[in-house]
Order: C-alpha cells, then sequence, then structure tokens
C-alpha cells in the first residue's frame, strides 16, 4: 500500500481527474436519483469515453459514476416514493413517509450521511480485506475458479424475480452470447456466419447497452413514462439531523454496514439485496417494529448504509478473484481488461497500485458526494422534474455513439438495435437481465477453466472431488433449485396453516 | 379455448432457439469427447438451457391461473416500433450524412415523439434549439475532450 501512494496521490491530484471526478459524481447522482435510470447505466454509457483515457484517470471516472449512482438513489426513494434503482427499494418504506410528514430535509440527510458511511468504511476495510483473500486465491486452480463463477451466476438467479426457469434461460442467453466469435484455447469460430465483425466476439457495449439500457428507455416510453412529479420542497432546510441521532443510530449502521459488506462480497449479489435484508433485520431488532413503514429513520438508515457498504464488499472479490460481485463491477471487469488489467489474484503483484487507487477513490468519492449532495439538497427535486422528452433523446443518441466509438463502425450500431429488440423481447418474456449480464461478463472465464480442467485432469469428476471445487458446485446446483424448494416449502407452509 | 399467454409464447420461443443453436453447434469441426469437451459445451450447455426452460416456462404457463397484465397495449407496441424505425433511419442517416447533420433531425424526431404522450408540450424553437444544443454538445465531449471518432458520412468522405 505505502509504496502504491505516491502514484495514487499523482493520479488523484491531477487537475483533470479531479474534474473528471466532480463530472463522474454529478452525472452518477442524477443518474441514481431518477427513476429508471441507475448508476449503473451511467457507467455503461460513459464506459467508452475511458478507452482513450490511462488506465488510473479511467478508473477514477467509472467509479466516481458509480458512487454517485449508488448514492443518488435514495432521493428518488425519499422524494418520489419511487426508487432510483433496485438497491433504494427499501428505502421508500420509511423514506417516503418521512417525506408525506414534511420531514423531506431529515430523511435526505440520513440518506446522504448513510450512503456516505456504508461508502467509505467499505472502502476502508476493502482495501484491508483485498490482500488476504488474493493470498487465498492463489490456491485455487481452474477448477474452483469455475466453480466459483458457476455460483456467482446460479445466486444471481436465486434470487432473480420470477421463476428459475427465467433465470436460468437468461443466464443460457448470456452464455450463449459469450459463446460468439473465436472459441477459447481451440480458436474454433463459433456463430460468426464468416461475419468479419463477429470474429472478434459480441462486444459488451453493444449487448449490454442494447438489452439493458435502449430496450429499457423503449419499453418504457410504450409503457408511458409516470407524469413530471411536484415535490415539497419547503421542508428542505438546514442539515436536517443531529450528532445525537446519528449516535442513537449507532447498533442499526454497524449491523448494517457488516450485512451490505458481506452480502457486497458474495459472489453474484449487491446493493439489491442488501437494502432489503438490513431493513427487514433493523426492524425485527426494533423495540417499536410497528413504527416501520410509518416514516421510521432507521427504516432509511438500515438500506442506504447496506446498500452502499456492498460497494467495498464487491470491490474485494473483484479485483481480488477476478469475479463481480454485482452487474457494475462486472462491467468495470470488462472496462479495465480493455485496459490491459486482468484482476484476479495477481493483481497484486501485476498492478498492486491499481487496486490500491480504486479502493482510495471510492473514499475519496464518498467524501465529494456528501459534500455536493449537502450543498446541492435544495436541487434535488429539480433533478427530477427533467421532462423524459428531453432526457431519453439525448440517453439514445449517447447509447449509439458509445456503441459506435467501442467498435469504429456503424454495423455495430445496428447490431446494438438488434440486441435492443431482443431486450424488449426478454422484458415481454419476464426473463431478468441481471443474469445475463453476469453470465455474458463471466462465461468466457468460466469456459476458459472449464476447458483447462478438462485438460489437466480428462475427466469431469475433478469438478466434484476436489473439496472446494466439489462444495462450490453442489452450493451451485443447489442455488439453482431454491427458488423451487422455496415455493414447495411455502405451498406446504400454506397448507399446514389451512 | 384458452387465451395464449406471454410464457407460451416465451417458452415456445426459447424451445425454438435451443434446437437452431444446437444444429449450429453440430457443425462446429473440433470433436467433443469425455475427456475433452472442446468448443461445443459451452453452446450445448446453452442450447439445453433454452430447451429446458423453454419447457418449464411452457408448463407453467398452462397450470398458471393468475391473470396477467398485458405488457404492452397495441397503442404501445405501435409507440415502441414508431421510435424502433425512427433509431433504424437514424443509423441509416448517419452512414450517408454523418454524425452532424444526421442527430439534429434524430433528436428533434425523437423529442416530439416522446413529448405527444405527455402534458408539458415544448415548444418549437424549444426543440430545435434543444436538438442543435445536444448535439453539439455530445461531439464535444466525445470527439474534442476525449479524442473518440464519430461518423463523417459515406457522402462527405
Amino acid at each position: 500500500m505505502i509504496e502504491s501512494l505516491p502514484f495514487i496521490l499523482e493520479t488523484l491530484s491531477s487537475p483533470y481527474n479531479i474534474v473528471l471526478m466532480l463530472a463522474g459524481n454529478v452525472v452518477g447522482i442524477i443518474f441514481g436519483a431518477i427513476p429508471g435510470l441507475s448508476g449503473t447505466m451511467a457507467v455503461m454509457l460513459f464506459m467508452p469515453l475511458t478507452y482513450t483515457m490511462d488506465a488510473g484517470t479511467a478508473i477514477v471516472f467509472l467509479l466516481s459514476l458509480w458512487i454517485g449512482g449508488c448514492s443518488g438513489a435514495f432521493i428518488g426513494s425519499v422524494l418520489l416514493g419511487i426508487p432510483g434503482s433496485a438497491s433504494a427499494v427499501a428505502t421508500c418504506w420509511d423514506g417516503y413517509p418521512m417525506s408525506l410528514q414534511g420531514k423531506s430535509g431529515k430523511a435526505l440527510a440520513i440518506g446522504m450521511t448513510a450512503s456516505f458511511t456504508g461508502t467509505f468504511f467499505s472502502a476502508i476495510f476493502g482495501c484491508i480485506l483485498c490482500v488476504y483473500v488474493a493470498d487465498i486465491a492463489f490456491l485455487l486452480s481452474a477448477w474452483e475458479y469455475f466453480s466459483l463463477c458457476f455460483v456467482a451466476i446460479t445466486m444471481v438467479i436465486a434470487i432473480s424475480k420470477g421463476n428459475m426457469f427465467k433465470g436460468l434461460a437468461a443466464a443460457s442467453l448470456g452464455l450463449l452470447f459469450s459463446s460468439v466469435g473465436y472459441s477459447p484455447i481451440d480458436a474454433e469460430p463459433r456463430f460468426v456466419f464468416d461475419n468479419m465483425y463477429l470474429m472478434g466476439g459480441l462486444g459488451m457495449t453493444i449487448v449490454l447497452m442494447g438489452i439493458f439500457a435502449l430496450s429499457r428507455i423503449l419499453v418504457d416510453f410504450g409503457q408511458g413514462y409516470p407524469p413530471t412529479p411536484e415535490v415539497d420542497t419547503k421542508s428542505i432546510h438546514g442539515f436536517g439531523i443531529t450528532p445525537t441521532e446519528v449516535k442513537e443510530q449507532g447498533g442499526n449502521i454497524v449491523r448494517s454496514f457488516l450485512i451490505g459488506l458481506g452480502i457486497g462480497f458474495l459472489p453474484g449479489m449487491g446493493p439489491g439485496l442488501s437494502n432489503l435484508v438490513a431493513y427487514s433485520s433493523a426492524k425485527n431488532a426494533s423495540k417499536d417494529p410497528d413504527s416501520f413503514g410509518k416514516g421510521n429513520p432507521a427504516g432509511v438508515w438500515a438500506p442506504e448504509v447496506a446498500n452502499n457498504a456492498a460497494i467495498g464488499g464487491a470491490l474485494i472479490p473483484m479485483a481480488a478473484l477476478g469475479i463481480p460481485g454485482d452487474s457494475t463491477t462486472a462491467l468495470l471487469i470488462g472496462a479495465l481488461t480493455i485496459h490491459g488489467l486482468e484482476m484476479g489474484p495477481m493483481v497484486f503483484q501485476n498492478s498492486g497500485h491499481v487496486v490500491y487507487l480504486m479502493f482510495v477513490t471510492v473514499a475519496v468519492c464518498a467524501l465529494m458526494v456528501l459534500a455536493m449532495q449537502t450543498f446541492g439538497m435544495r436541487l434535488f427535486p429539480h433533478v427530477l422534474k427533467i421532462p423524459p422528452h428531453y432526457m431519453y433523446p439525448a440517453l439514445i443518441v449517447i447509447s449509439l455513439m458509445s456503441s459506435y466509438v467501442e467498435s469504429g463502425n456503424l454495423y455495430k450500431c445496428g447490431m446494438m438495435l438488434v440486441f435492443c429488440a431482443i431486450g424488449v423481447a426478454m422484458n415481454y418474456g419476464g426473463l431478468p437481465t441481471s443474469s445475463l449480464i453476469l453470465a455474458f461478463v463471466l462465461g468466457p472465464i468460466l469456459e476458459k477453466n472449464m476447458l483447462r480442467g478438462f485438460q489437466y485432469s480428462g475427466t469431469w469428476t475433478t469438478f466434484f472431488t476436489r473439496p472446494v471445487s466439489g462444495i462450490l458446485m453442489l452450493l451451485g446446483i443447489f442455488c439453482i433449485f431454491s427458488p423451487a424448494i422455496r415455493m414447495l416449502l411455502d405451498k406446504r407452509k400454506a397448507s399446514k396453516q389451512q | 379455448m384458452k387465451k395464449i399467454r406471454r410464457d407460451h409464447v416465451t417458452g415456445l420461443a426459447l424451445i425454438i432457439l435451443g434446437v437452431v443453436v444446437a444444429v449450429l453447434v453440430m457443425q462446429f469441426k473440433k470433436p467433443m469427447t469425455a475427456a475433452y469437451p472442446g468448443p461445443k459445451l459451452f453452446p450445448l450447455i446453452a442450447a439445453f438451457g433454452f430447451v429446458a426452460c423453454g419447457l418449464g416456462i411452457f408448463i407453467e404457463g398452462c397450470l398458471s391461473k393468475k391473470e396477467e397484465k398485458p405488457f404492452l397495449s397495441a397503442a404501445g407496441w405501435k409507440k415502441v416500433g414508431i421510435m424502433f424505425a425512427v433509431l433504424i433511419v437514424y443509423v441509416f442517416l448517419m452512414k450517408y450524412l454523418g454524425y452532424m447533420l444526421a442527430t439534429p433531425f434524430a433528436l428533434f424526431a425523437f423529442t416530439t415523439i416522446i413529448e405527444k404522450g405527455e402534458k408539458t408540450k415544448a415548444g418549437l424553437v424549444s426543440k430545435i434549439i434543444y436538438s442543435v444544443a445536444v448535439t453539439v454538445f455530445i461531439y464535444l465531449m466525445y470527439v474534442t475532450a476525449f479524442g473518440m471518432t464519430f461518423p463523417s458520412g459515406m457522402l462527405f468522405d
């Protein structure tokens, strides 16, 4: 860490990087605050801008977008009762009732402070823990890596809304898309149809932007955008909370932080789950659980600390194992690969300074976002009032141009429209995009390690006979069937109650 | 007659996709053996996933008694279709006219289409100013600030 300090200080003190960090935070907060957009979408849209940057600058910019997006998600939840993203669903349950009671200033202040606490301290913990996880990761070989990636994908399927068939179908689609181009190890062309644009595989921007961003814009348009909201700004004055109020929430904050950090660390999980778990545990631990859902400040603290603590947690498996903790870290792994940085246990040997830069950037961004949100509290309602006819056309053009700059030809823009149509079809069928993203990003790692495993041992049984790999494989298989098991248990419970 | 549900359509589409993928995989040259599955196994897993999940989704659709919410109304599908058509035209326009000429028209079209269903309307002048300003802003951000290249158009190459 110490030997990386000059590099970190040089990168973070560069005026160009400071401007990018500020811009990234602002854009991230706006994307996080507006329902339908998210920090993940901001990272996706602006990722191609980083292709001409050096690795350090790219990391600073992408992380600032992500941190801004995660921290801004509570704004929509508190002021509109509509979460800015899945990570702030639970924040609505008490944040919005607080606003209706004329306490929107207080709810916003709690959201800001909780976001800062979660992000800042998770970065510190992540920075310390990452080295130890990387040391353990050295003991893993191809079989264990395959199993770990397998678990990451299946965990997302296990928590995907709807049913396991839909989660699995989306993951299969991700695997199919990742198979296009030359296969790893054997270099056999697959699904290329003699088309030179497909030889190198499908670009991440084209697939994800088409399916995740452009199709979402189209479907939302078809379903009708919600009317521009009226927001109460009268109760926003001062900072809103006192140190005593923060102290009173000490236990809740620590518990939610640990939940967020732990869930963020699990491959495939992230802020979307941590905020729900933290909220329910805060409710269970409360002396007055009936007050939850009616404007209890503890119901804002818990999800906001947890979803932001998941950031540091998600960065640990991303850096130390090369396995994403959630959709955004999956994108970051892809972006860093373009800059020649391969995440995984060797990262500390090859580019440890970059890993430390990531954690320090997260901590600095947390401070910046807190300052911006404190001084810009009265501006939040205006962000939510941007009319869709001005916001979405600009996003459509940015999406298309992002796919153009990735490849330098309009053919890929056309392909992006194909993926947009696939995204609309997925929305129609209710297939979750999160499973697809993870399977698409992890697909090449999964296949490479699977084939290596076969090359070394010549049999599939090794995946089950090696202890760590075997346990992970069984866990993965359990995750696939867990929605069905849960459904059966619920049915049995319901029939017993009758 | 029982109404066709979204799950039926999704299930059938996935089964067909799975079969198509499996047929394509069989044409790969490298053989698949128990000792080394090669490049065929991974896409075959995907194909199997499509068929198995497609069947599961289809059967679930048959068994489900829940009332299904419509995904989009007829008017909604029309809106999505129009927007998609404009996107295709925009990409073609960019091919011939380049980014700088095609984008203001596309932005103007998108703004006009989206504002139709809204209470607050943007005036003609505001839409023109918006379209030109956003075009220039995106160009400055990508090309001037970050050194990227944008399509210049076949007619001007």
